[in-house]
């Protein structure tokens, strides 16, 4: 009896490791595993971290960054068949560069600055701040310790977030959060994402960020449409690794909703669209962003 | 044996609770980044509009459609057309896929073409496609035929079709307006009751100024409106008829300051009369002219509007002391049913002429004081909601379009001494809007049509 006992608690145990360890890389090779209380934390501060802190880091980056949006003289679309119209010849990018994940240091921003080293000389103010702050940053330091020191960070911050959102918000914002920025986006992080480690949430955020400022920018709501709460519609969209839009798609099939309902979805398609390419996505993280899914909601838009 | 029979099951329970955690990180693990959008740019979208294509002499009437539609999106302050000065290559052709980045460079989200064609005598055949340049693909496409000088409703119609294709909601292009033109001294002003098209162009008097008339009022259901002039000393209601040029009395009604509204299956109109020395809420059914009253109290009920679906009057009453806005069933109080009070709005503000919205959500109003002199409104059905729109010295008469998004109103300026001018203006519900309707002299009282069929 004993020995059977002993039998299933040992295949217990290694079903158990087989699925922790073994079923993840099976189903998703890439997807990371995040640890929970991460997760808890960034669902926790996503509504008050997200659009009032980075605001004052990211505009310098901001402004480098319009050019993207720039038209890409892409080929010319093959024509279809001239009157049937609807023709959906998605834009279908070329394929995006090759999907190396591990990209050598220099190349992640576009443009060539091979300065990126040295952060002395940095050019034009244009030169995006995270390489020159991260970089020289002390290199040896294990990303584990940041992130413990993170977590700790947010640990203490957590409380008072719990108790007045709102407070905090203002209360020990900037400082914190550009410190919790650098920390946890640690230099040797930022040649690979590491598929094993799970998102942080500062990182988390960033990718968040860059998609709302992004529809600040491109999306025009149905302002003003009756109902306007009852109007939320889910975008899941595939990105290539330079951001650009693989594929945007309603999801949902629409089925017996309004026609305000579908200029909403059209619009909000659009939107994704319109922004296309997503440029400043964090490259290194690009497993985490290539499938997201961008929830609309006008109603805090209607009828200003 | 019992022991070993717990060790058993507390095994069993340690490593189910195992693959439990391990099962829900494996979900976390899995998901994907999602963020909740709520915040998008108000700007208008920038749309691009090619001038429609035309043989010899039509040549100027496609462009002079696409400017009518160019206008009419652009009033509505929800569309941006972009200057065609930009454009970098127009589509010699309606039936080829137009070359999307050419447009999307402009950052044009959505691309109208259309064309002109004269068919025999005197007829058109006017013709466009709306296309979504990002999405790359035709939204809508629709063909026309009229006569030839009905091309400016026709400009209107395909500016409908195109704000219902990108907003959901219905268009308010194709709709006239009724209005009071002043003219004259201001001492003998004569005051003739006109209609134009909703952008003010088509101007036409419908009477010729002998009479005094005032407030013209839109039948929600046909092209048919009544008016209040004076015979003798008798406030004296009419209806007319815009399509036939019929006009019919409707009957001389002493104590009436208002024209009578109609129900909205236009079928009676309702109104408020002095008689025996108060002014209560009446309805008269068109056909039978039998009169009902609705409401029995000693204070000054007036002002009455049917909600669209027929089954409410919003109606202004001093019962409380000052002008306030109550709401009672279609069968009136005498029915039972006291009214009830909706609007508690800020400042102890005077309520006046409530509008119910065609689409139903909001009533319109005048609120005299309240912060300003005079403002136009919007509240809820139930009062609550309250959103000052426009304001000045002084606005008046809100007045719907069809679709429920805009409201006209009139606005009066000094302009001298004595001197002051009236004109009508649009605002949409973001108050953010407000665009003067340019008419040739002075005017007051619109009253907006519903869709011309």
């Amino acid at each position: 009896m004993r020995s059977s006992v002993i039998a299933s608690v040992a295949l217990h145990v290694a079903v158990v490791i087989l699925a922790t360890v073994g079923l993840p890389s099976l189903l998703k090779p890439p997807a990371p595993e995040p640890v929970p209380l991460v997760v808890e934390l960034v669902t926790i501060s996503d509504v008050t971290n997200v659009p009032t802190k980075p605001r004052e880091p990211e505009p310098k980056k901001e402004e480098p960054k319009p050019e993207p949006p720039k038209p890409e003289p892409a080929k010319p679309l093959e024509t279809p068949p001239p009157p049937p119209t609807p023709t959906p010849p998605k834009p279908e990018p070329k394929a995006a560069e090759a999907p190396s994940p591990p990209p050598p240091e220099p190349t992640p921003t576009p443009k060539p600055l091979p300065k990126a080293e040295e952060p002395k000389p940095e050019p034009k103010p244009v030169a995006p701040q995270e390489l020159a702050n991260t970089k020289p940053a002390k290199k040896p330091k294990a990303p584990q310790e940041d992130f413990d020191s993170v977590l700790k960070n947010l640990a203490k911050s957590l409380p008072q977030q719990k108790a007045e959102p709102k407070a905090e918000k203002k209360a020990e914002p900037k400082t914190n959060f550009d410190d919790l920025m650098s920390k946890a986006i640690p230099s040797n992080r930022r040649n690979i994402a590491d598929p094993t480690k799970p998102l942080t949430m500062t990182e988390q955020d960033a990718i968040k960020n860059i998609f709302t400022k992004a529809m600040a920018r491109c999306w025009n709501p149905p302002v003003g449409a009756k109902d306007a709460k009852d109007l939320v519609v889910n975008i899941r969209i595939n990105l290539a690794e330079d951001g650009t839009v693989l594929r945007a798609a309603v999801d949902d099939s629409g089925l017996g909703k309004s026609d305000f309902w579908r200029a909403a979805a059209e619009s909000a398609r659009r939107a994704v669209l319109v922004c296309s390419p997503f440029s400043e996505l964090p490259r290194n993280l690009y497993p985490q962003w290539k499938e997201s899914v961008l929830s609309f909601n006008p109603a805090e838009m209607f009828g200003g | 044996m019992k022991r070993q029979r717990q060790i058993f099951i507390r095994s069993i329970f340690a490593s189910l609770a195992i693959v439990l955690v391990s099962i829900a990180g494996l979900s976390v693990a899995h998901a994907e980044i999602r963020v909740d959008i709520t915040k998008g740019n108000a700007q208008p979208m920038p749309i691009a509009i090619t001038d429609f294509l035309g043989q010899g002499q039509d040549e100027g009437l496609g462009r002079n459609i696409s400017r009518v539609i160019s206008a009419d999106l652009e009033r509505s302050g929800l569309f941006k057309p972009i200057d065609p000065k930009a454009f970098i290559s127009v589509e010699k052709s309606m039936e080829a896929v137009p070359q999307f980045n050419n447009w999307r460079v402009l950052k044009a989200q959505a691309l109208v073409q259309g064309s002109v064609t004269a068919e025999g005598g005197d007829r058109l055949r006017v013709q466009f496609r709306l296309w979504d340049v990002f999405g790359e693909q035709q939204m809508v496409g629709q063909v026309y035929t009229t006569v030839r000088s009905n091309w400016r409703r026709i400009s209107h119609i395909i500016a409908d079709a195109i704000y219902k294709r990108m907003t959901g909601e219905d268009g308010y292009f194709d709709t006239r307006i009724v209005y009071i033109a002043e003219s004259g001294p201001e001492t003998r002003k004569a005051k003739r009751l006109s209609i134009m098209d909703q952008d003010g162009e088509n101007q036409h008097f419908l009477t010729d100024g002998k009479d005094l008339v005032l407030t013209p009022r839109f039948s929600p259901s046909r092209q048919e409106i009544t008016y209040m002039s004076y015979y003798g000393n008798l406030p004296r209601v009419y209806i007319y008829n815009i399509e036939t040029g019929r006009q019919e009395v409707l009957g001389d009604f002493p104590g009436m300051t208002f024209a009578p509204r109609f129900s909205p299956d236009g079928n009676k109109v309702i109104m408020s009369m002095a008689r025996d020395g108060n002014t209560e809420i009446y309805t008269m059914d068109l056909r039978t002219r039998a009169v009902t009253r609705l409401t029995n109290h000693p204070s000054i009920d007036t002002s009455p509007y049917y909600s669209p679906d027929g089954k409410q009057i919003v109606f202004n009453s001093d019962r409380s002391g000052t002008q306030q806005l109550y709401v009672m069933d279609a069968a009136g109080e005498v029915s039972g049913a006291p009214a009830k009070r909706i609007s508690f709005g800020s400042g102890n503000g005077r309520y006046a002429t409530p509008v119910w919205s065609p689409r139903g959500d909001l009533i319109a109003f005048t609120k005299i004081g309240g912060g300003q002199p005079f403002s136009i409104g919007v509240m809820n059905v139930d009062g609550k909601g309250e959103r000052i729109l426009a304001d000045g010295y002084l606005v008046e008469s809100p007045t719907w379009a069809p679709n429920g998004r805009v409201i006209m109103f009139f606005r009066e300026k000094t302009t001298g001494k004595t001197s002051k001018s009236t004109r009508l203006y649009t605002i949409d519900l973001t108050g953010q809007n407000e665009r003067e309707i340019l008419t040739p002299s002075d005017a007051s009282d619109p009253a907006w049509s519903p869709l011309i069929p």
